[in-house]
C-alpha cells in the first residue's frame, strides 16, 4: 500500500483537519439542524479534495532513488514482468547493462487482479498467473546463464517497484511489457509512470509479436 | 539527498553519481518546470525538509533560483547546501544566502562526492 503522506507532519495536519471538520459538522448539525450539518460536510469534503489535488500537482515532479547497495562493481537490475514473462530480448538487455561488472537480478511479477476480484479478496487466480509468469521468466534467464531471484509483487505495479527498491536497491529498472497490452510504449502506462517517480535508468523491453526494445528512457 | 536541477537528464546524471557513492537521492527540477515550488510556498517541501544535504544546480543568478535558496536557508537552517555554480558567476557567489558550499560546473564526479561528504561532515570543502 502506498503511503500518501510524505512526512509525519502531513499526517498530523490531516488529523487536526479531520478533528476540525468533524467539530464544525457536529456544531452545525446541533445549532442549525441536520441539513446544515450535511452542507458543512459537503464543503469540508470539497475543501479536502481541493487541497489534496493541489498538493499532488506541487509535488509530482520529485523523483527518488535508493542508495546503491552492494560492492561498487556490482550492478543490481530490477526486472518487472508486467503481465508477460521475459524472453531473449530481456536477456540481451541485462547482459548489455552489466558489461564489465558483477550483476544481481531480481524479477518481480505484479499480481494483476480485476477491481471486482480485489474487492471480493479473490486474488488467488491472479497470484497463480503471476507465479507462472515469474517462473517462466526465471527459467528463461537461468537457461541463458543469468542467475536471478524472483518474487510476486503487489497488485499495483508501481508499488511493487517501490517495495522492491526498498529491499533490493536496484541500479536500473527494466520493465517487460507485451505489445498492445496495458503498458504499450505508445500509450504511456507503467513505464511513463515509473519514469515520473524514480530517479533511475528505466528501460522498456517489449515481448510478443514484433517484439523489440522500447525507447530508451533515462540516461545512466 | 535532494538534487535540484532544471535539466532532467543532468539531474539524473548527478543522482547516479551520488547513488553510486552510496546516497539515496531525490531529484527535483525546481521552480522552472514545476507549476509551483512548494519550498517557497506556505506548505513547504517535505523532500527538502527530509534531506541531509541539498545540491542546488538551479544557478545562482536567476531570481527564482535565489528565492529557492533563501527559502531553503530560512526553513531548513541546519541542512547543508551545495551550490553548483558557473565559473562566470563569481559576483553572484559572494551574495548567496547563508553559508553554502560551492562547486564549479562542469561537475566532476569525484569532486561532487568529496564536496557532499564534506558538507555532511560539517566542514567546508574548497572545490
Amino acid at each position: 500500500m502506498r503511503n500518501p503522506f510524505s512526512s509525519e507532519t502531513e499526517a498530523f495536519h490531516l488529523l487536526l483537519g479531520t478533528v476540525a471538520a468533524f467539530t464544525a459538522i457536529v456544531l452545525a448539525a446541533l445549532f442549525g439542524g441536520a441539513w446544515v450539518g450535511v452542507s458543512v460536510w459537503i464543503v469540508a469534503t470539497a475543501a479536502a479534495a481541493l487541497v489534496y489535488l493541489n498538493r499532488g500537482r506541487a509535488t509530482r515532479l520529485v523523483r527518488t532513488a535508493p542508495a546503491h547497495v552492494g560492492p561498487t562493481d556490482e550492478r543490481r537490475i530490477l526486472v518487472v514482468a508486467d503481465e508477460t514473462p521475459a524472453d531473449e530480448t530481456l536477456v540481451r538487455e541485462i547482459e548489455q547493462a552489466t558489461i564489465g561488472c558483477r550483476r544481481r537480478v531480481l524479477v518481480v511479477s505484479p499480481t494483476h487482479a480485476s477491481r471486482v476480484r480485489r474487492w471480493m479478496s479473490d486474488v488467488d487466480g491472479a497470484r497463480a498467473l503471476a507465479r507462472r509468469q515469474l517462473d517462466e521468466s526465471l527459467d528463461t534467464l537461468r537457461a541463458s546463464g543469468i542467475d536471478a531471484e524472483g518474487e510476486i509483487g503487489e497488485e499495483d505495479s508501481l508499488q511493487a517497484i517501490e517495495d522492491a527498491l526498498r529491499t533490493f536497491g536496484a541500479d536500473r529498472i527494466i520493465i517487460v511489457t507485451q505489445r498492445g497490452v496495458r503498458s504499450d510504449p505508445d500509450e504511456g502506462g507503467l513505464v511513463a509512470s515509473a519514469r515520473e517517480r524514480f530517479a533511475l535508468p528505466i528501460t522498456q523491453v517489449v515481448t510478443g509479436a514484433e517484439a523489440g526494445m522500447g525507447p530508451s528512457a533515462n540516461p545512466g | 539527498m535532494l538534487i535540484e536541477h532544471p535539466d532532467e537528464s543532468v539531474g539524473l546524471e548527478l543522482a547516479s553519481i551520488l547513488r553510486t557513492a552510496g546516497y539515496a537521492v531525490a531529484v527535483c527540477p525546481g521552480p522552472e518546470r514545476a507549476e509551483h515550488c512548494p519550498l517557497t510556498g506556505p506548505e513547504g517541501c517535505a523532500v527538502a525538509h527530509g534531506a541531509d544535504v541539498v545540491v542546488s544546480s538551479l544557478g545562482v543568478s536567476r531570481p527564482e533560483a535565489r528565492e529557492v535558496l533563501v527559502a531553503l536557508r530560512e526553513r531548513c537552517p541546519a541542512t547543508p547546501i551545495v551550490v553548483v555554480a558557473s565559473p562566470g558567476d563569481e559576483d553572484e557567489w559572494q551574495d548567496l544566502p547563508g553559508e553554502c558550499q560551492l562547486i564549479a560546473s562542469p561537475v566532476v564526479p569525484d569532486e561532487l562526492v568529496t564536496c557532499v561528504r564534506g558538507a555532511l561532515a560539517g566542514f567546508h570543502t574548497e572545490v
